[in-house]
C-alpha cells in the first residue's frame, strides 16, 4: 500500500511545484550572503528582489540594441542610453515608456550619434552625453537640439597621442565636468564649463599598488640605459571605469581589476582624495567578492563596470564577472548583494549599467536589452531605515531597528555595531562591549572600553582605595616582617617583665 | 620535592639579577636541576597558552574559540626542543664544552622572565585600551627581549664561547632547525611513499 502511494506523492510534488513557487510573490534566483569577521561568505536574507523585466517590446518602441548606460535624473525619470538605436528612452516613476528622445538636431540641422556610450541628466533637463566612436561630450535638451558640442580638449598636461575617448561624463553643482576617457590612467578629464571649458587637469586617478616585483623592477630600471629604459612596459595606474557623483558633490568611483584587489571604490572628494572609511582604520578592503581561482590557477576577480550613488551614503556598485550588485555603506560595509549571470529573472547576462531609482535598483542588460527592477524585501527596508538612523548619528534611536535586523540576519556585524555604539550612547557600556565585539571593532570597541573602565573604577572608587591601601599595607608589613617580629618580641619581653 | 633543592631556586632567581654570572656559578657548581627546567619548559608552555587564550580582545588576534593544543605545543615547545637539538650539534662540532643536559636546562632557565612577565601583562591587557596599546607592546618586546638575551648569556656560559662565536652558533643553530624541518618534512613524504608502496605491493599479491 504505502509503496503504491509513494510515487504518486512525489509526482504531486514535482507537478505543483512550479505552481506552489508561482504562488509566491516574489522568489530569489541568486545567493545573498554577508562576509564575516573571517572573510567567510556566510547565508544572509534577499534585501532586494526581481520586481519585473522590462524590454523595449513592452514599450512598443521595438527591441534596444546594445544600451550602454541607464540613469536616473534629478526631474524623477529613468533615461537609458540605446546605443544601437541611437536614441535615448526616458522611463517614468512606474517604468513606463515617457518620452524617447531619437531626433537631434544641430542648428537645425539633423544629427546622429556614433556610439554613445555614457549619459548624465542635469537638474535643468539638459542632458550630456558621452560618445565614444565621435570623440565628443554633447549636451541635448529634452528636444534634442544640441546645445554643446565640446571635442577633446587642448593642453600640454595631455600626452602625446592622447585619444580623447569619453566613456562617462558627469557634471558636479559647481559647474565641473568630469569626463572619463577609455584608457586615461591618469584619471578623469576636468573642464570648467563656467570658464569657457578650460581644462582644469585630471582627477582621481588610481594610485600604482606597490608589489615586490614592481620594486624589483623599479631598481632594475636604476642601472639600465636610457634606450633599454623606454622600450621597458612603464608602470601605470590602472584607469577606473566608471563613476557617479551624489548629491553633496562627492564621487564614487569604481575600479575593473586593481592589482592587490584592494579598493576598488572609492569616494572621492573635490580634491581628489579617497575619503571612503573602511571598518578597521588605515587597512584597505578587498571590494565584491574575493579573488577565487580555478583548477588551472586562473584568478576570477570581481570586475566592477557600474557605481550609483542611493542614500544616506549607501551606494550600489556592479560586478560584471559574476553579475552581482554590491551595497556599501560609507565605512565600507557590505549590506546586500544580489543578481547573477543567468536566464532567470534576477539574473543577467551582460549587465553593464545600474541606477538608483525611487528605493529600486534598476540593472541594464546590454546583451538582452532589458532592464531588471529590484526592489526592497522587508529586511532590507529595515537595514536601511537603521542605516539611515546610523548614517546621522542618531545611535540611540537605530537600536530597536537593529535588533529587528539581527532577529532577521544573525551575521551582519554592521547591525552589531550599530546596537553597541547606541547601547554605549545610552550608558550600557558593559552590553555595549558585547555587541561590539561580534562586531569585531576594535577602535570602537576600545573608546567604549575606556568610558567602561572610567565608570568601573568611578562607581567603586572607595572599594578600590582601600584595596590598594590595603595591599601596600600588606606589601610593606612582609617586606619588614623581620622588624615587626623584633619588635613584637621585645614588647613582649617588657610585658613578661613587669 | 623532584630533587629540587632550595638552593636551585636560589640559582634559577639569581639569573634575573647578573645572568652572566649566575649562568657561569651554576655550571661550575653544578647547580643546575634537570627536573626544575621541566617545570619551567611545562610553565613555559602554560604561559603561552594563557597567552593566547586571555589576552584581552583588543589585543588577541588569535581564533580563540580554535585551540588545537598540539599545534601550540609544536610551535612553543617543540620549537625550543629542536633549537636545543640544532644548537646542540653546532656546537659539538665547534667545540663546544656544554652537554645536551648543560643546553636543556641553560635554556629552561631563560624562559624565566617569560613565564614571571607573561601573567602581568595577560592582566593588564585586559584593563588597557587602544590608546594604551603602545606600553603592552613595549612589555612584549621587554618579555621576549629578556628571553632572548639569556638565552644568549646562557648559550654563551654553556658552551664556555666567546661573544663572536655565540652569535655565530646561534646563527647556525637557526639555519639548524630549517634543516632539521626539511629532513622532518622529507622523512615524512618518504614514509608515505613507502607505506604507500607496501600497500600496493600488498594489493598486488592479493590478486595475483
Amino acid at each position: 500500500m504505502k509503496k503504491r502511494i509513494l510515487p504518486f506523492i512525489l509526482a504531486a510534488i514535482f507537478i505543483f511545484n512550479p505552481i506552489i513557487a508561482a504562488a509566491s510573490p516574489r522568489e530569489a534566483t541568486f545567493n545573498s550572503y554577508v562576509f564575516n569577521q573571517h572573510g567567510r561568505a556566510v547565508p544572509a536574507p534577499a534585501s532586494y528582489l526581481p520586481l519585473f523585466a522590462r524590454s523595449g517590446d513592452d514599450w512598443g518602441i521595438g527591441p534596444l540594441r546594445n544600451p550602454s548606460d541607464i540613469t536616473a535624473g534629478p526631474d524623477g525619470y529613468l533615461y537609458i542610453a540605446d546605443t544601437g538605436n541611437n536614441r535615448i528612452i526616458v522611463l517614468d516613476e512606474n517604468f513606463e515608456l515617457a518620452d524617447v528622445i531619437d531626433e537631434f538636431t544641430m542648428n537645425n540641422a539633423p544629427f546622429t550619434f556614433a556610439h554613445i556610450s555614457g549619459i548624465f541628466v542635469l537638474p535643468d533637463g539638459r542632458i550630456h552625453i558621452a560618445d565614444q566612436d565621435l570623440r565628443r561630450v554633447v549636451t541635448i535638451n529634452r528636444e534634442g537640439e544640441i546645445l554643446m558640442y565640446l571635442g577633446s580638449p587642448e593642453s600640454e598636461l595631455l600626452a602625446e597621442g592622447f585619444l580623447f575617448t569619453p566613456i562617462s561624463v558627469i557634471e558636479d553643482p559647481s559647474g565641473i565636468l568630469y569626463i572619463l576617457s577609455r584608457g586615461s590612467y591618469q584619471g578623469a578629464l576636468m573642464v570648467d564649463l563656467q570658464r569657457d571649458n578650460l581644462f582644469l587637469g585630471f582627477f582621481g586617478a588610481n594610485t600604482v599598488a606597490m608589489s615586490a616585483g614592481q620594486l624589483g623592477q623599479i631598481l632594475w630600471r636604476r642601472i639600465m640605459t636610457r634606450e633599454q629604459r623606454e622600450r621597458m612596459i612603464q608602470i601605470i595606474p590602472v584607469e577606473f571605469t566608471n563613476f557617479d557623483i551624489c548629491p553633496r558633490g562627492f564621487i564614487y568611483v569604481c575600479t575593473a581589476f586593481s592589482e592587490d584587489n584592494l579598493g576598488q571604490l572609492r569616494v572621492l572628494n573635490s580634491n581628489g582624495n579617497n575619503i571612503l572609511r573602511t571598518p578597521q582604520v588605515n587597512v584597505p578592503v578587498n571590494y565584491g567578492d574575493p579573488v577565487f581561482y580555478t583548477s588551472r590557477y586562473v584568478p576570477v576577480t570581481t570586475s566592477f563596470v557600474d557605481i550609483t550613488y542611493m542614500q544616506n551614503g549607501v551606494f550600489a556598485a556592479l560586478d560584471r564577472q559574476r553579475g552581482r550588485v554590491f551595497v556599501y555603506t560609507n565605512d565600507s560595509h557590505m549590506v546586500a548583494v544580489f543578481g547573477q549571470i543567468g536566464d532567470q529573472l534576477g539574473r543577467f547576462t551582460n549587465p553593464v549599467a545600474l541606477a538608483s531609482f525611487n528605493d529600486t535598483i534598476v540593472v541594464l542588460d546590454a546583451t538582452r536589452g532589458e532592464i531588471t527592477v529590484f526592489e526592497r524585501t522587508e529586511y532590507g527596508e529595515l537595514v536601511m531605515r537603521a542605516l539611515a538612523l546610523h548614517d546621522q548619528g542618531r545611535y540611540e534611536e537605530s537600536v530597536t531597528l537593529w535588533r529587528a535586523v539581527l532577529a532577521r540576519n544573525i551575521n551582519l556585524e554592521l547591525a552589531y555595531l550599530g546596537i553597541g555604539r547606541g547601547l554605549s550612547r545610552s550608558g550600557y557600556f558593559q552590553d555595549a562591549l558585547w555587541y561590539l565585539r561580534r562586531a569585531n571593532n576594535r577602535q570602537v570597541y576600545s573608546e567604549v572600553f575606556e568610558m567602561h573602565r572610567n565608570q568601573f573604577t568611578n562607581d567603586r572608587f572607595n572599594l578600590l582605595a582601600l584595596g590598594f591601601a590595603f595591599v601596600c599595607l600588606a606589601c610593606i608589613s612582609f617586606a619588614q616582617r623581620k622588624r615587626i617580629a623584633r619588635m613584637v618580641k621585645r614588647r613582649k619581653a617588657t610585658h613578661v617583665g613587669h | 620535592m623532584l630533587g629540587i633543592k632550595k638552593r636551585h631556586i636560589t640559582g634559577l632567581f639569581s639569573i634575573l639579577k647578573s645572568p652572566i654570572e649566575a649562568f657561569d656559578v651554576m655550571r661550575h657548581q653544578g647547580e643546575g636541576s634537570l627536573a626544575l627546567a621541566t617545570v619551567l619548559y611545562l610553565l613555559f608552555f602554560a604561559m603561552v597558552v594563557a597567552g593566547r587564550q586571555w589576552t584581552g580582545y583588543l589585543f588577541n588576534f588569535s581564533r580563540v574559540e580554535h585551540l588545537n593544543i598540539f599545534i601550540m605545543m609544536a610551535l612553543s615547545l617543540g620549537l625550543v626542543f629542536l633549537f636545543i637539538i640544532a644548537n646542540m650539534a653546532v656546537c659539538t662540532l665547534s667545540d663546544g664544552e656544554g652537554s645536551l643536559s648543560d643546553v636543556y636546562v641553560v635554556t629552561a632557565y631563560a624562559t624565566l622572565p617569560f613565564i614571571l612577565l607573561s601573567p602581568p601583562i595577560i592582566l593588564l591587557s585586559n584593563v588597557m585600551s587602544l590608546g594604551e596599546g603602545t606600553y603592552y607592546g613595549l612589555m612584549t618586546i621587554v618579555k621576549y627581549g629578556w628571553f632572548a638575551v639569556l638565552l644568549f648569556t646562557g648559550n654563551m656560559s654553556a658552551h664556555q664561547f666567546t661573544f663572536k662565536k655565540t652569535v655565530f652558533t646561534l646563527l647556525l643553530s637557526v639555519a639548524g632547525i630549517l634543516i632539521l624541518l626539511f629532513m622532518m618534512f622529507l622523512g615524512f613524504a618518504l614514509m608515505t611513499q613507502l607505506t604507500e608502496f607496501i600497500r600496493t605491493f600488498y594489493n598486488e599479491i592479493l590478486f595475483i
